[in-house]
């Protein structure tokens, strides 16, 4: 009996009784190959497929009704970067790009998610169309957190040993300007034309006029911030304060930090639901994510997740969070509405997203 | 146009053009014993009771500050390294804990040791996993012990000689 290793031409997973190619056939001798194999019913002659998980989620995935963004999930350890389909939690491509990539910035409406490849000193530009590298921008310096304003024409980068960020025209690299931030920038947020910069040497966020192209407001958070995110309407900043274990809120309007609010050990980065009311913020040495009712300014509960979290991001379309799990070289996915872990998706060496990598269509 | 960019940005940083930060490394080994998980439990979260298994370890001194615990471990090869322990869980036999400092060439040194039924029956799986940075932390050139390279390999040392050990005082009667 015919065994198959790879299938090709299989365009519709969904329904069985389509006739999949098969393009590498064997013979399996042993019983445990064929105990490993699937059959699948064909319009002509069975087929036996080897059993993967892949296979089986394919089966068993329901055609997601709405859109659903793609997740870059950026692999330090790997030189990758994985593309999560949030629809189906699958893996359905695997990036190469340069160095130890960490920072993620995307943009739904340019089709186009950029990497900061920190060894490199470089940035790579997919085209999430193609899911395929179609530029590389050198820049030198030590590019960390990157961000895309909301038209995606601009890329920031935060240089964190220069202490500088550097704009650049997000189609060519061209450079635009570069600003002096504080010590070692990492966060980054754009909101209009204001940037947002997490300072984790100066214990502050400072707030960078797009258009004076200076900084107009030096905000003291907690010790050594780095994650950063803001609610829909705008209105308030969060700045996740790695040392202090703690998470600084900030009214936009009046530049002020409001109040603090405790979290776990050691926290990174932070994701706000699509409604505003509740903030995900990993803690990276609590292998945990703390829930915080936005309203209330306090942790309502507290989600076990992969080891050593980091880059957090919200699907706004299906409303599940996906967590970078740098320590089990995976994503954690996280329901919503549940606040319990449903998956975990293998990706590559070192997971981090860090940054803006979910591509919601409503930025 | 890399090319002009490269220059560009080279002109913008003229002393930080091949500045880079040091990048948080990973280690990670996991070892099959054969043995109970409740078995290689009860000695993994022994946090006082290292030198028991690892090989480099001559002994360990704890003791108690606040609500924190510490062990001091004075190594065979000489040195000591202080570690403290963030936590123990039971449930998930999960044992953190975080160096303070010691003779090892690490920064910002967290550890996990965690203990995992499986794969066979009777079996235990223990995966012991670090993260940390080299010691040094600014611009190149790194001095020499204190680079990426050499903390892995310290780290990795450590485990290549525990978990083999800690395998053998588990499955020994």
């Amino acid at each position: 009996m015919e065994y198959c290793e790879i299938i090709t031409n299989c365009a519709n997973w969904h329904n069985p009784h389509i006739a999949c190619l098969c393009s590498a056939p064997y013979t399996a001798a042993s019983t445990s190959a064929r105990n490993n194999a699937l059959l699948i019913q064909t319009n002509s002659s069975p087929i036996l497929v080897k059993y993967t998980l892949t296979f089986l989620l394919l089966m068993t995935a329901p055609v997601a009704p709405v859109y659903a963004a793609n997740a870059y999930i950026t692999n330090q350890g790997a030189n990758s970067v994985s593309v999560i389909d949030t629809a189906r939690d699958l893996v359905v491509a695997t990036i190469p790009v340069g160095k130890g990539p960490v920072g993620v910035a995307v943009s739904h409406a340019r089709q186009r998610a950029y990497v900061s490849n920190v060894d490199s000193q470089s940035v790579s530009v997919i085209d999430t169309a193609s899911n395929q590298v179609i530029d590389e921008f050198a820049l030198g310096g030590s590019p960390v957190g990157l961000a895309l304003n909301d038209d995606g024409t601009v890329l920031y980068i935060a240089d964190w040993f220069s202490n500088q960020i550097k704009i650049v025209d997000a189609s060519t690299g061209s450079p635009l300007f570069a600003i002096s931030a504080g010590k070692a920038p990492a966060g980054l947020l754009v909101n209009g034309m204001q940037l947002y910069v997490a300072n984790r040497d100066s214990n502050n966020v400072v707030v960078i006029d797009l258009e004076q192209k200076r900084i107009v407001h030096e905000i003291a958070v907690g010790e050594h911030p780095f994650g950063l995110a803001m609610t829909p309407d705008h209105s308030r900043l969060y700045v996740v304060n790695v040392y202090a274990d703690s998470v600084s809120v900030i009214d936009t309007m009046t530049n002020q930090a409001t109040t603090t609010i405790k979290v776990g050990d050691h926290p990174y980065c932070a994701a706000i639901s699509a409604d505003g009311k509740r903030l995900y913020v990993t803690n990276t040495r609590g292998d945990t994510v703390s829930v915080i009712d936005t309203a209330l300014n306090a942790t309502i509960a507290t989600i076990n997740v992969g080891s050593v979290p980091e880059g957090i991001g919200y699907a706004a379309d299906t409303h599940k969070i996906y967590v970078a799990s740098w320590g089990d070289d995976a994503v954690s996915v996280i329901d919503a509405t549940a606040n319990k872990v449903t998956a975990s998706i293998p990706t590559g060496k070192q997971s981090r997203a860090f940054g803006q990598f979910i591509a919601n269509a409503s930025h | 146009m890399n090319k002009l960019l490269a220059i560009i940005a080279a002109a913008l940083l003229p002393l930080t053009a091949f500045a880079h930060g040091p990048s948080p490394q990973k280690v990670e080994k996991e070892i099959v014993i054969k043995a109970e998980p409740a078995k290689v439990w009860g000695i993994v979260k022994d946090f006082g009771g290292i030198h028991k298994w690892h090989p480099a370890i001559a002994s360990t001194k704890v003791s108690t500050k606040d609500s924190d615990t510490f062990r001091l471990l004075t190594l065979k090869d000489g040195g000591t390294i202080n570690e403290r322990l963030k936590s123990s869980d039971d449930a998930d036999m999960k044992l953190k804990y975080e160096i303070i400092e010691g003779v090892l060439p690490v920064a910002d040194y967290n550890a996990t040791m965690t203990v995992k039924p499986g794969p066979g029956a009777g079996e235990s799986t223990v995966v012991w996993m670090a993260r940390f940075y080299r010691v040094y932390k600014l611009n190149p050139p790194i001095p020499a012990g204190q680079d990426d390279e050499s903390a892995i390999k310290a780290v990795t040392g450590v485990f290549d000689a525990g978990l083999p050990a800690l395998k053998k005082l588990a499955e020994g009667k």
